[in-house]
Formats: structure tokens, sequence, C-alpha cells
């Protein structure tokens, strides 16, 4: 079988299971409690008719019978619930008070991975209910839960084994000609009367469980009296012939009993351990990062999945505490070259690691991979490059693919697109998979794929609880909203060319007064300014008139790294412009001001990403929970009134409301800005001045085409690995309504405009 | 995010008594003094402009944010301006059922 075919194989078997999963889901919401007459619309289901239990007071959640679970962030027992709802379900918007979360076979299937089960989830869930448990609930429950995770696919002494609680599960998988033909008998002490190895089960960790309990129960000693006397769980299992894994993989997925994949990292006697890779004793790890570490590790062997983490939140040290607890063989995959060399770098920080252990394998560099194990960083786009390579990467490849690897660690699992997933986990044999990532969306349903080609999400962190916590910046999210001035306002409205009308409003002098004002403000509080906008045009403008350095793609290599320097350093620079290139391909210095001029139409990640370079907690953010209190960090988005950016401003920002940020609506900005242009001399103050700006504004048009175009191609030759990632992410699009052109319908944000066009296409794009 | 709110919608007076006005070169004609912020003038003007010659309906551009208009087109500005408004409004109902919708 080939590599990709292999990969190709993968991936069809995870399509099977998303195709199934949407099915019990549609179930469910058929299941509905019938839309009240009158409405006309699906908007608001009726459950009036539920039954509210007495002590409902007592209990922090409703659970209605379409799924969705809202909790009472303002509860006594949110804690509790939080863990166990987080679990069992996913998280959809989390506001300060009201939480909702949904139930999807996903989340369950994720719940039943990390050891829950299905009649403990109903149990606890009923005791957490306001309202007495739906019945269509419990039977999603169930129907979800009865087949997945019942069954597992161990690696332990090298060997595969197919374990299960359940006697039965595996006479059922066995009834099946492939996989009996797969299996191995062995001769050992320890089978039952089916033939099968006995074994007790590996105990789940118990911070793990502990969500599972009676809230009040005091008598915690006695439960665990009652565990001990209680005869351990026994696990049956047999094994199959390390060939033909494939093959039951397959047929197990046919059978609709996926297996799950568990790796006994510490009984792998064959592949050798990277020597001295354990934590320096400075290194601390928080307590979310911990916890999410024991959800991957909880019964001491290494389950498959994603962690979600926010920017800032030490996402990178997770990662590394994972590969340092599995000590084998690590393949680290990031979205560029940067990156790779700060998970170098964090790999060396947190680490004992020598230096000969851990290689980088980019365009750029191409260490000797070491021939035990080792921990190698490289890109998405290096493994999964299928074009003929150089003779000197040829070689690498063919030593990366024709290994055993421990882990397959891979940062920012969310913009990967499928295609290029498939030829990762085609090429690179991994016993475990971890995937990293700050924000879980994107605009295409690649997410539940990831369910099964990674594995179930394994832990979300609360941004909210992080940032009262203090381990994140407590950032005042703004929205400053900029009335157009008349004549630009006419230009606006009698422009066709979408191009023309963007730089319109981005170009609107009120903005421009707007960001003089606050960046001025800041300054002289002392705060540390990026000013990001998309338009290569306008950010020239914006850094001529502001009087500040600016980065965008083709500033070299030596004048950026000496501007970010003395940004990062000194007091010198305390502000800097950036264009796009800030996304993708720079190590960003860190801020506490952010102001947003222009943006990429509708992505919400880009939104997220972007307020991910003020989270990192200054040093002034306090960890003793008054956090909440004080805002330490300002993240001000100006959109221009009554255009198409109020859309896709608003649109932007629902990932982040969702977290529970609030966006604070400012509309009297500009009317002092505009007061403090004439009193303080501003570079714009004048109507004169405006007028200046919109006939220079009329004829740049063309050069801005120019100019925006050299900017993708100098962001590409800067960062072939980083561009080339998000061409193949990039799906053409017509462009024809609004909603479709910011993404709205199920499109994927485009990162880097491709400026090569299809012929035919090219004339659709531009208009 | 909360419905959109323009400062200024429109504070229609009543049909100006033409007749009494005792200035001189001004055409007897009835309409509506419009008050509105600066961006929605520019709309309502270029509304104005899409018009064939006969059917505009700005009597009198007043200063930047007031304009005299005919009575007869007041109702479709009116429409027309809250359409306006609408357009650039993103509803979070839309994106119900997100990334589980696989239909």
């Amino acid at each position: 079988m080939s590599e990709s075919a292999e990969g190709n194989d993968e991936y069809s078997h995870a399509r099977k299971l998303v195709l199934r999963a949407a099915k019990r889901e549609a179930a469910l919401s058929k299941a509905d409690a019938p839309v009240p007459d009158g409405m006309g619309s699906s908007i608001g289901a009726d459950f009036s008719n539920m039954t509210l239990k007495p002590d409902h007071i007592q209990r922090p959640c409703w659970a209605c019978p379409d799924g969705n679970i809202y909790l009472e962030a303002f509860h006594d027992l949110y804690t509790q619930a939080y863990d166990f709802l987080v679990a069992i379900s996913e998280p959809v918007a989390r506001p300060e008070f009201i939480h909702q979360y949904k139930l999807t076979p996903y989340s369950l299937y994720a719940a039943v991975a990390t050891n829950i089960e299905t009649e403990s989830i109903i149990g606890v869930l009923e005791r957490l209910s306001k309202n007495a448990l739906p019945p269509q609930v419990k039977k999603f429950v169930r129907d979800c839960t009865s087949k997945y995770g019942k069954a597992k696919l161990v690696l332990k002494h090298n060997k595969f084994y197919v374990e299960s609680e359940f006697p039965e599960v595996l006479r059922e998988l066995l009834r099946d000609p492939t996989i009996a033909q797969a299996r191995i008998q062995e001769d050992v002490e320890n089978v039952d009367d089916h033939g099968f190895l006995t074994n007790t089960k590996q105990e789940e960790m118990k911070e793990n469980l502990q969500m599972l309990r009676e809230p009040d129960d005091d008598s915690d000693d006695e439960m665990e009296q009652n565990d001990k006397s209680k005869k351990p769980t026994v696990v049956v299992s047999f094994q199959v012939d390390g060939s033909k894994v494939e093959n039951v993989k397959r047929q197990a997925i046919e059978l609709d009993y996926p297996l799950m994949e568990e790796y006994d990292f510490r009984n792998d006697n064959i592949n050798p351990n990277v020597p001295l890779m354990d934590l320096k004793p400075i290194t601390r790890i928080r307590r979310y990062q911990e916890r999410s570490l024991a959800k991957m590790f909880g019964n001491g062997r290494a389950r498959s999945g994603i962690i979600v983490l926010p920017c800032g939140a030490g996402k990178t040290l997770t990662g590394v505490t994972a590969a340092q607890t599995i000590k084998k063989s690590c393949v680290c995959l990031a979205t560029n070259a940067v990156s790779v060399l700060q998970w170098k770098h964090q790999f060396q920080k947190w680490t004992n690691i020598p230096d000969d252990r851990i290689c980088v394998f980019t365009s750029d560099q191409k260490d000797k991979i070491h021939p035990e194990a080792c921990v190698l960083v490289t890109t998405y786009t290096m493994i999964s490059y299928s074009g003929k390579r150089s003779e000197q990467s040829q070689k690498i490849m063919d030593q990366i693919t024709g290994k055993e690897w421990g882990l397959l660690l891979m940062d920012e699992v969310h913009v990967v697109p499928a295609k290029m997933f498939r030829r990762v986990i085609g090429s690179v044999k991994a016993h475990c998979r971890l995937g990293l990532t700050a924000t879980l969306v994107r605009e295409d349903d690649l997410i539940s794929d990831l369910n099964f080609l990674i594995g179930p999400k394994l832990y979300e962190a609360n941004w909210m609880d992080l940032t009262a916590q203090g381990y994140l910046a407590n950032v005042q999210c703004v929205e400053v909203w900029c009335p157009m001035t008349g004549p630009f306002m006419k230009e606006y409205l009698m422009a066709t060319n979408a191009r023309l009308k963007q730089l319109l409003y981005v170009m609107n002098p009120s903005k421009l007064r707007a960001v003089e004002y606050l960046v001025r403000f800041h300054e002289e509080r002392g705060d540390k300014i990026i000013v990001f906008s998309d338009l290569v045009y306008s950010l020239k403008l914006y850094a001529e008139m502001l009087k500040k350095p600016l980065i965008y793609g083709e500033t070299p290599e030596r004048e950026r790294q000496a501007i970010l320097g003395t940004f990062r350093a000194s007091d010198m620079i305390r502000t800097i412009c950036i264009s796009k290139v800030g996304d993708t391909s720079i190590d960003l210095p860190e801020a506490n001001v952010i102001i947003q001029v222009s943006s990429h139409f509708g992505s919400r990640r880009q939104e997220a990403q972007r307020l991910g370079r003020i989270l990192r907690p200054k040093s002034y953010t306090r960890q003793d929970g008054t956090n909440k209190s004080t805002f330490n960090a300002f993240f001000y988005t100006l959109v221009s009134s009554d255009t198409q950016e109020m859309f896709y401003s608003a649109k932007r920002q629902q990932y982040l409301i969702d977290q529970g940020y609030t966006f604070k609506i400012v509309t009297n900005l500009c009317e002092k800005a505009a007061e403090a242009a004439v009193e303080e001399g501003y570079s714009y103050s004048t109507p004169e001045d405006d007028r200046k700006l919109l006939r220079t504004v009329l004829q740049s048009e063309t050069d801005l085409e120019k100019e925006q175009r050299a900017e993708d191609a100098a962001i590409r030759k800067n960062n072939a690995d980083g561009a080339a990632l998000a061409d193949a992410g990039t799906k053409r699009s017509t462009g024809a309504t609004i909603s479709q052109m910011s993404g709205g319908s199920g499109m994927r944000y485009r990162e880097v405009n491709s400026s090569k066009k299809h012929p035919l296409f090219r004339k659709r794009q531009r208009r | 995010m909360g419905p959109k709110k323009k400062i200024a919608k429109k504070a229609a007076s009543s049909p100006k008594p033409s007749s009494s006005s005792s200035k001189k070169n001004l055409p007897p004609c009835a309409g509506y003094l419009i008050s509105c912020d600066v961006p929605t003038k520019e709309y309502i003007k270029h509304l104005n402009e899409l018009k064939p010659v006969d059917k505009k309906f700005i009597l009198e551009d007043l200063d930047s944010r007031h304009l005299l208009i005919k009575r007869k087109a007041r109702d479709e500005i009116e429409r027309k301006v809250e359409a306006w408004m609408d357009e650039n409004v993103f509803s979070a109902v839309e994106r119900v059922g997100e990334n589980l919708d696989m239909s």
C-alpha cells in the first residue's frame, strides 16, 4: 500500500464516522419539542412541559430535550459541574453568567474515551439538572456511547491487543472473519474460558473521575473503601497480528465499534527513549495544563486527542511536557519555519534535551536525524510535499517514513487543510497523536473530521476562568465606530469596485484621527502598541502619519529584526505598524494595546489570533483572583460605520464573544479625536486635508492593487512554508453574497490572495 | 451586538407653509425637512442621484445635516434608509448549527 493511499484510507474512515455521527445528531434534533404554534419559525422551542425538580435551586443546570445544556456560572456547584460538562459536551458559548453546552456525538465519544461510562453520564447529568432529564437526552447518550469506546486497540510490549471490559464485544468483533484471521492465539496462563487474556483494568486517575461523585458527598473515605472492597474490574483482550492491524481497524469501523487507540509507552521496550529529556526543575506547570495532560495520560497510557488552550496560555509547554512524558521519538509539526525555531527553542528551554537529539527539518535547515531516538521539528508542508525533493531532503523524508515514532505533535491543527492532513498521517507512523490549537473553529467542517483523524477533544480551557486566575491578561475589547465623512461616503456609495470600497472605508479620515488619538493616549500611559492593517497601502499611510516604523512583506529581514528588537527591548519604539505578515510569519513581540485598522473580512480566526498577541499575562497581572476587576490590555477595532465593515466586524467577533468577551462599543471617540486634532495639530485635522487624502486615494487605486500583490508575493517568498499552507487551504469563491465573501457560508477564509489564478476566474475575482 | 441605532433618524417637520413665505424667488412648494447625520445624508443624496431628472426629490441641500425633500418621496426614503441600515448588520442567528450541520 502506498503512503498516500494509506492516508486516504484513514480519511475515508473518518468521513464514514462523521456521517454516522451526523445521522445520530439529526435524530436528536428531530426529537425536539414541538415548535409552538404561531411562532412560525424555528427560533426558540417550547420546553415548558418539562418537570422541574422541587429542589431545583440547589442544582446548577438545565438539560433541554434538544441536547443543549445551560449552566449557571454563578452557582455554588459551578466548578464541579463545569469539569463534568466540559468532559461530556461541547461548549457553545461561555459568557459571564450562563454557559451553553451541547451534547454531540463527538463530545460523548470524547467522554467515553476518557473512561466515563454511559450510565454515569446519565446519572450525573440527572443529578445536576434542575429538570427531570428528558428521555430524548437519555436515549441520545445511550445511542452514542453504546458502541463507541467499548473496545480499544492497545499497543503494549510492541504487540497490538484489542481490549475491552466486555467479553461480548470481543466476541462480536471476532465473529467477523477478517478480525478473526488477524488474531494471534497465545499460550499464557491468564486466559478465560473464551481464550481471552484477562487483566485488571488500568485505573483511571482519581482526579479525572472526581467530578462524577456526589457533590455533597463527604464520605470520601467510605467511597474509597467501597472501591477497594469491589473486585478490580477485569478487562479481556486478544492479540492481533501487527501486520493486519489496519484491516482490523477498518473492519471494526464497519461494525460500528471504532477502536480507540492507546499507547502503553512505558512498556514499549523496542523503541528507545530520548535520553535526558526531562523537564528542568525550574519548569512550572499550571493547573489547567496539568489537567489537560491528566486527560491524555489518564490511565498510564497515552491517548490521541486534541487539547484546546487560548493563545498565550502555554500551549507549547503543554506539548513539550507531553513529549517528555512519553520520552519516545517525536515528530513535532508547526505551521511555518519561524514557529519551528520557536518550538526547538522551547524544547531546549524547558527540558534537558541534548542538542544532537533535536533536529529541525525545513526548507532552509536540514539537520541530520539521530539514528536512535530524537525530536524532529518540521512543518506540515515539508512532510506533505508531494513533488520532487532534493536528494538531501528525500533522504531525510525516507528516514521519517521508515521510522516508528512515539508521538506526533501537531501545532495549530485547525489550519491544516484536509488534503495535507491525509498525507501527513499517511507518512508518519506514530503511536499517538496530539493536536494543539487555540481556536477550534474553521469555516469548513473539517473540525468533525479531526475527531476521528486525530482523536477526541480531550480538554478545552475556559478563557474567562484563566483570565480570572491571572494566567491571561484581562483584555478590554473596544469597537470604535468612526462615521464616514461626507465626501468619502459619497465615493463609497458610488464605488462599484470592492477593492475601492474597502480602501475608502479603511482610509476614512475619522479613522485616521482616531488612530492618532489612541496612539498618543496610550503612548503617554507607557503602553506598547501594535497597529494592524491588512491593506499595505493604508498601512504605509498610517505609518507615515504616525511617524512610526512599519513592517510588511517587503521589509528586509535585517530591518525587521532591528525594529522588533528595539520594540521588545527598549522604550525607544513604543508603536509599530504591521501588515498581515504578522499573522503568519513573524514572531511578534508582546504588547498590551492592539489597534486594528483593517482586517481580513470576516475571519474569526484572525481576530482570535490577533487578540492572542496581548493575552500573555503582564508582570503586573495579579494571580490572586482579582485580575477580573481591572483591565490591563486593550484591543481596539476601528470600524467605519454604515459600511460593510460593520458586518465583517460583527462576524469576526463571534468566536471571542462565545468565549465570554464583551465588546464595548464607543461612538463618541471620533468626535473627541476631531477636537484634539485641531488643538494639537494632527496630520489630518482640517477638511482640506481630508479632501487631499481623498484625491490621493482615488488616484492610487492601481498602485494599491500592485502593492497588495507585491505584498502577497513577498510573504510567499519569505515564508514558503506558511504561504503554501494557506494556498492549499484556499477555496475559490465567486463571492456573490456578503456572507459568502466573509466565509459565512462555510467557506474557508483565505490567508493569502493567490496571484496565480486560473485565467477563467481572474476576471471574476477582481470585480 | 445590539441593534444599530442612528443618532438622528428623521425629524419630519410638518409641511412647510410655502404660501405664507414672503421671501422672493422661492417657488411655492411643500416638503419635509430631514435632519440626519452626515453619512445618511450622503446616502439620501445618492438615492437622489440615481433617479431620472424628473423624479429627483431633493428640493434644497441646506447644510451637512439637513435636507429639504418633496413630500411624496418621504415613504420611499424612509423605507430605503431602513433597508440600508440593516444591510450591514450581522445576525448571530444565521450561524446556528455551524460546524455541526452536515446536510
